[in-house]
């Protein structure tokens, strides 16, 4: 191939160790791990580098960390704890093999030696059911080298691009892939490519929407953080197809691995020339800038996101005009994800046609799902389209031991609620939208028994009501007002309240109403898609509002308001231990005596039923 | 004094419109942890842009603060996958341990407060922030070690699990 | 061009790029709307103007879309109907229950909004935000328990204004219209100039009353109130009683307060004389000075914008008191007791401020001690019975009764430049009936006007309105052509100020023109008293701040 680059072949050390830096891990503590691998190598002067690639997915399990020996099989461990760094190594640098409890598999490899009883990684239902095409070879490189990408296969498309295809030829593939917006909006990449191509200005800008505002899903942050390199070349690519010569990746100022890592990209591809004026001779400009972004939910609706750049409050604008046509300082503007601009390397290198061979016949390509609550694990996963929620579940190990899973709550705050029934569904923007459901950026957070229904539409609508701009009176009075008929419904019975149960129920009836009229009316995507969550969770758990509302229990045991703990005066032995450690002193009772409840000050914590070690505490 | 750190970020960063006010307004805060009635007025005459303009679009995000930063800076996250692991109930407890809710500053200036979105260890939770220190799989028990360690005025070890 | 669209499956004609709001109203079809109005950028905040789109069944803001060729829309559809009813309902759960004592009481847009749309029942059932009451302001009460956020006071302080004292702040839930960190409008930069007031649907702005305090003065033996009406108040409630001539308004209301209670009623009319006439010689004085350049302007809003705007060009404001302040003053000085109470009655709340800045006050009293708007002298009088026409007449006392028609004409959109033409050029002994002075009165924000006094050139300006002001201030007074800038905050002159009573305003503005044309004496230097009065060390303590630094 013939590129600018050259592949770095320095020497490496005979053994590597690879540590999977992402946000995530450093949560969990990889920096602490990596200064004790530091440590061990020096103390026992061993000859091995230490390599920061990107997270592989696999988030409940990191620190994840990866070693490679001369001659065997890379070998991967999870939750590898600075505590656990030396056994790990004594083993490892000796040639055996270490305790089950971090070994989470390891690399196949055609000249190496495998090592006995280990897993294959791919071979883990968790890989073996993705279709990793942009997270591919992800643990392998350094976010931040060039050469690494390049050995990949990156860089390719865009050669390929600006050799020997016209910006409308780009935009044609694109769009003929069937390539759709993946933070939700679902609109065909390839038009919204051309329609900026073809209005006439002389500054058209793309903007890159690398804000991940959505509280459940990180997919797009880890993607950055460990491939830059691919998102700055789908950047390239699409500003070549849009003739946008001014990008700009918004990204939130809190994502700082993101940020340190896509600066040394950008500048290392400045140096190269792919960046700033006449790239790669082809007489085409671009700039990227990254804008630090204070980040709020609303900023993912593209209008706002161009409000906040122009230095505004972020309130959606009316639309039209589109940003297309009248964008950020009123010039032709196009916003795209990060997993879209991500998936345009793959089809200039491989056609559209390979592309649309992948997913289903309704939405084509793969999606990245950032899936999180109770299976056994959380992480990214790339999925192919038209696969069913289950697929996913089950990739992510099924559910926690000793749980059942009730739910899915797909799409983040503007999602809606997926029960045990519908797992069959393919998800695809046809049968989701069948389902009035919504695929967003890709949140998919799974509910067992132990989370309850109204609680999780309450939390949905609160963020909802923290959220909203503020600007139209549906979103900003409806989200406050359905918020309310959930506390109302979670909350504790009050005697005072004659017609308690009556309002209750009233406002049931209501939110159908108010969910409606927000939906239809409200400015943007934010208002139009918050009241999902409530429709959806009203259409297939109305027995769990039912048991709330008239026979005020949580089966969950979630809304701690409906729960009233006693004591069984037989069990109960005076220890005075519930007491102790009542926080709100809602135990009374002398020593050796029967203690009981005051349930005006009981706040439903649960400690006391923790605490007793006779079972004598009752929840009803 | 203030005036004179506006005025250097504004020359440093070549601040002349709105479109760099967020910019501004983030390394001011960055550099002193919040942003005062002062700074908007000093911004307000070298940009030209109306004070409550300047307080309009920086309330607008949830990023800026109004009320300095305690010395110790709990940020607790309340994301998707942080709920699902009950962080309310960190979020309840941490407000009857302190008497602080979200977004508050204790008055001995020990302890603030603030409830933010995702802070990344989503599969870690419920996850705590402490100035720059994480601490995840916060329990009760955990929680309660920690706040009687911060009330004392020491930072606890950084633990996880 | 013409675009053809079906309502209500009806075909009507429409402008290509009009929205759909625009054509409706061009249609006669009526559709409610609120946080909309023609001179400001639409919002699309509020929802109310939503209409189905008969095709996709969805529901499109009229605000805010364009008209395209064959669309069908439906304004009244049950779907419609339902969801402006569902908005209503949301604004009013969280909306203070207070209608009855509410100052917008049968004014309330949204009240009248939600008996449109025919609300008889509380359908939801909330938590009302605890807004608090920014009472800081000298002329206004902000209420935001009140406040419906529909931005109509942020968009015209802004855009209008161009002061922007008020935005929205915060976000969701917590959204608010407020000052820099809450501070409070005494602090912010705010004008007074209340057109928010006027434009504001709800209760939540309103103007600061002095009305209580006047009630409890009123009947005590040993106060004496004087009162002193403004010819813009006497013209707008004139206007609202159907009396069409002046000095009958006046005479009626002299009577009524004095029956009422208060001891001496003045109009401010001898002191815009008193005004005119020595801004007339104080222009005949400096003219003759090279770089002669003068803001001109008795209007306490336009005046503060020009300090805090451009406090660069603030030496040029002309160093004289309002009328207001000078009739103030004089009475003050006539009874010299502390038992006196002076109250005006004016069309705008700027004029509350004005009262109490320092450089009005006497020995740390001020001159003024209540002003009231034409509104609350309304009330007060209903409240004492007092029903127009009143039966009694009574006259002005001496030697307030004597004024020249500029001295009225001044309060009428264009007739402050024109008195001071007028005046200007009777000293130079030309004819001041001349109908050209009189194209001043045209209603444009921009109107200039040359003449020569003293054998030198004299061009002079008029910005009418805070819009215009904002515009073209800057030029016009970096412009060396130009030497005299006159500057009022609202549009159409004191007549149309924010606190002016519900009622045409081209009524009011005809009280003043009859009362312009029938008048004897035309010019305030002819004004006898005036003349006898003006020597200076009579008139200057009195009309003039001792220095400019004061203003």
């Amino acid at each position: 191939m013939n590129t600018p680059l050259e592949i770095n072949k320095s020497k490496t050390a005979p053994s590597q160790i690879f540590l999977q830096t992402g946000t995530c891990s450093i949560v969990a503590g990889i920096t602490k791990t990596r200064d004790a691998f530091i440590q061990y190598i020096e103390s026992h002067q061993i000859d091995a580098d230490l390599i920061e690639t990107g997270c592989m997915g696999m988030c409940s399990n990191d620190p994840v960390v990866d070693i490679l020996i001369p001659g065997r099989n890379k070998i991967s461990f999870r939750r590898v704890m600075p505590s656990d760094v030396a056994i790990i190594c004594d083993c490892i640098f000796n040639n055996i093999l270490p305790e089950k409890t971090h070994i989470l598999g390891q690399y196949k490899s055609n000249d190496r030696f495998p090592w006995e009883f280990v897993p294959y990684i791919d071979e883990l239902p968790f890989f073996a059911t993705q279709k990793r095409i942009l997270l591919s070879g992800i643990e392998t490189i350094r976010p931040d080298s060039a050469s690494d990408y390049e050995s990949l296969g990156g860089f390719t498309a865009l050669l390929k691009a600006i050799r020997t295809m016209t910006p409308a030829a780009v935009c044609s593939e694109i769009a003929e892939s069937g390539l759709t917006g993946r933070g939700g909006g679902g609109y065909s990449t390839g038009s919204k490519l051309r329609t900026v191509l073809q209005q006439h200005s002389y500054k058209k800008y793309l903007i890159c929407n690398a804000d991940e505002s959505d509280p459940g899903s990180f997919s797009g942050r880890l993607l950055v953080e460990a491939k830059p390199f691919l998102l700055l070349e789908g950047i390239i690519i699409a500003a070549y197809a849009s003739g946008a010569n001014q990008a700009i990746i918004y990204i939130r100022n809190k994502y700082r691995l993101s940020i340190d890592r896509l600066q040394r990209c950008i500048h290392q591809l400045y140096e190269l020339k792919w960046l700033g004026d006449d790239i790669l001779d082809s007489g085409i400009n671009l700039r990227i800038s990254i804008y630090e972004s204070p980040g709020a939910f609303v900023c993912g609706e593209e209008t706002a996101l161009i409000e906040n750049l122009e230095g505004n409050r972020g309130m959606p604008r009316t639309k039209p005009p589109y940003p297309a046509i009248s964008g950020l300082h009123g010039m032709p503007t196009v916003v795209n994800n990060v997993e879209t601009l991500c998936n345009i390397p793959a089809i200039i290198s491989n056609g559209a046609a390979w592309f649309r061979s992948i997913g289903n016949n309704n939405t084509t390509g793969t999606k990245l799902f950032s899936v999180s609550g109770k299976t056994e694990i959380g992480g990214v996963v790339e999925i192919e389209m038209g696969s069913t929620i289950r697929q996913v579940i089950d990739a992510c190990g099924g559910p926690q031991s000793h749980s059942e899973i009730k739910a899915v709550h797909l799409g983040g705050p503007s999602g809606g609620l997926v029960p045990v029934e519908d797992f069959g569904i393919p998800l695809d923007y046809y049968h989701l939208d069948k389902q009035k459901l919504y695929l967003g950026s890709g949140s998919f957070a799974v509910l067992d028994q132990e989370n309850c229904i109204v609680n999780t539409c309450r939390y949905f609508m609160e963020f909802i009501e923290g959220e909203s701009c503020g600007k139209c009176i549906p979103c900003r009075e409806g989200s406050q007002r359905i918020t309310e008929i959930f506390k109302r419904i979670s909350n504790k019975p009050n005697d005072a309240e004659e017609f308690a149960t009556l309002l209750r129920f009233k406002g049931v009836m209501q939110l159908e109403q108010m969910a409606e009229v927000m939906h239809e009316t409200s400015l943007c995507g934010l208002g139009q898609h918050a009241p999902n969550v409530v429709t959806t969770a009203l259409k297939h758990f109305r027995e769990e509002f039912e048991e709330h509302i008239f026979e005020r229990k949580c089966r969950a045991g979630v809304c701690k308001n409906l729960k009233s703990y006693s004591i069984d005066h037989t069990a109960c032995t005076g220890c005075g231990m519930c007491a102790k450690r009542c926080p709100a002193d809602a135990i009374a009772g002398s020593l050796r005596q029967t203690h009981y409840i005051i349930s005006e000050r009981c706040i439903g914590c649960g400690m006391c039923m923790e605490s007793c070690k006779f079972n004598a505490v009752i929840l009803k | 004094m203030g005036s004179a750190l506006v005025q250097e970020i504004i020359s440093e960063k070549k601040i002349t419109d709105k479109s760099g006010l967020l910019m501004l307004l983030q390394i001011l805060q960055e550099r002193t942890g919040v942003i005062q009635y002062h700074d908007i007025v000093d911004i307000s005459k070298q940009l030209g842009i109306a004070e409550s303009k300047i307080f309009g679009i920086a309330s607008f995000y949830n990023y800026f603060r109004f009320i300095p930063k305690g010395k110790f800076h709990i940020e607790i996250c309340t994301g998707t996958s942080c709920y699902l692991c009950d962080c309310e109930k960190m979020t309840a407890e941490l407000t009857r341990l302190t008497g602080l809710s979200n977004g508050e500053l204790s008055r001995d200036g020990l302890v603030s407060i603030e409830h933010t979105g995702c802070l990344g260890g989503c599969s870690q939770g419920p996850v705590l922030k402490i100035n720059d220190s994480f601490f995840t799989h916060v329990d009760v028990a955990k929680l309660r070690n920690l706040v009687s360690k911060l009330q004392s005025g020491e930072m606890p070890e950084e633990m996880s699990v | 061009m013409q675009v053809e669209i079906t309502v209500n499956r009806t075909k009507i004609q429409a402008r290509k790029g009009e929205t759909i709001l625009t054509a409706l109203q061009r249609n006669g079809i009526k559709i409610p709307t609120l946080c909309n109005l023609p001179e400001l950028t639409p919002t699309g905040a509020c929802r109310l103007c939503v209409v189905e789109d008969e095709d996709t069944r969805h529901l499109i803001p009229a605000c805010s879309t364009p008209v395209q060729t064959g669309m069908k829309i439906l304004t009244h559809s049950p779907k419609v109907i339902r969801s402006r009813q569902t908005i209503i309902d949301l604004l009013l759960t969280n909306h203070p229950d207070d209608c009855l004592y509410c100052d917008k009481n049968r004014r309330c847009e949204l009240q009248s909004l939600s008996e449109e749309l025919y609300i008889r029942e509380r359908l939801f059932t909330g938590v009302k935000k605890k807004g608090k009451t920014d009472r800081s302001s000298q002329g206004l009460v902000f209420d935001m328990s009140k406040c419906i956020l529909c931005g109509r006071c942020v968009k015209v302080c802004s855009e209008i204004i161009g002061v922007a004292a008020i935005d929205h702040v915060y976000r969701g839930k917590r959204s608010v219209v407020d000052t820099v960190l809450g501070k409070g409008l005494y602090y912010s930069s705010c004008i007074q100039c209340g057109q928010c007031i006027n434009i504001c649907p709800t209760g939540a702005l309103r103007e600061k009353s002095a009305i209580e305090q006047i009630a409890a003065k009123i009947g005590q033996e040993s106060v004496k109130i004087s009162v002193i009406l403004s010819a813009s108040s006497v013209a707008s409630i004139a206007a609202v009683f159907g009396i069409r001539k002046f000095e009958e308004m006046t005479e009626m209301l002299v009577a009524a307060l004095k029956d009422t209670g208060f001891s001496t009623i003045v109009t401010d009319s001898f002191a815009s004389d008193l005004y005119f006439a020595d801004a007339t010689s104080l222009i005949c004085e400096r003219i003759v000075q090279p770089d002669f350049k003068m803001v001109i302007s008795d209007c306490p809003a336009a005046i503060q914008w020009v300090k805090q705007k451009h406090p660069e060009f603030a030496h040029f404001l002309v160093p004289l008191r309002s009328p207001q302040q000078i009739t103030g003053r004089m009475l003050k000085r006539e009874t010299n007791g502390s038992n006196n109470i002076v109250v005006a009655v004016m069309p705008c709340i700027a004029r509350k401020t004005e009262a109490l800045q320092p450089n009005n006050l006497t020995r740390g009293l001020p001159d003024i001690d209540f002003v009231v708007t034409t509104h609350e002298l309304l009330h007060l009088l209903r409240t004492r019975g007092v029903t127009m026409p009143f039966p009694k007449r009574c006259t002005v006392d001496k030697p307030y009764n004597i004024y020249s028609s500029c001295s009225v004409l001044h309060e009428y959109n264009g007739g402050f430049a024109e008195s001071l033409v007028r005046n200007l050029l009777s000293t130079e002994g030309k004819n001041s009936f001349d109908s050209k002075y009189t194209e001043l009165r045209v209603n444009k924000p921009v109107k200039t006007f040359e003449t020569s006094i003293s054998g030198r050139n004299l061009k002079l300006v008029s910005l009418n309105g805070m819009q215009a002001i904002n515009e073209y201030f800057l030029k016009y007074v970096t412009d060396n052509s130009v030497h005299i800038i006159e500057i009022s905050s609202c549009v159409g002159g004191c007549i149309n100020g924010s606190s002016q009573l519900d009622s045409e305003a081209s009524i009011s503005g005809k009280v003043l023109l009859d009362f312009e044309s029938s008048g004897l004496l035309r010019n305030s230097v002819q004004n006898a008293i005036v003349k006898g009065m003006s020597s200076d060390n009579v008139v200057k303590p009195i009309t003039r701040y001792e220095s400019n630094s004061e203003l």
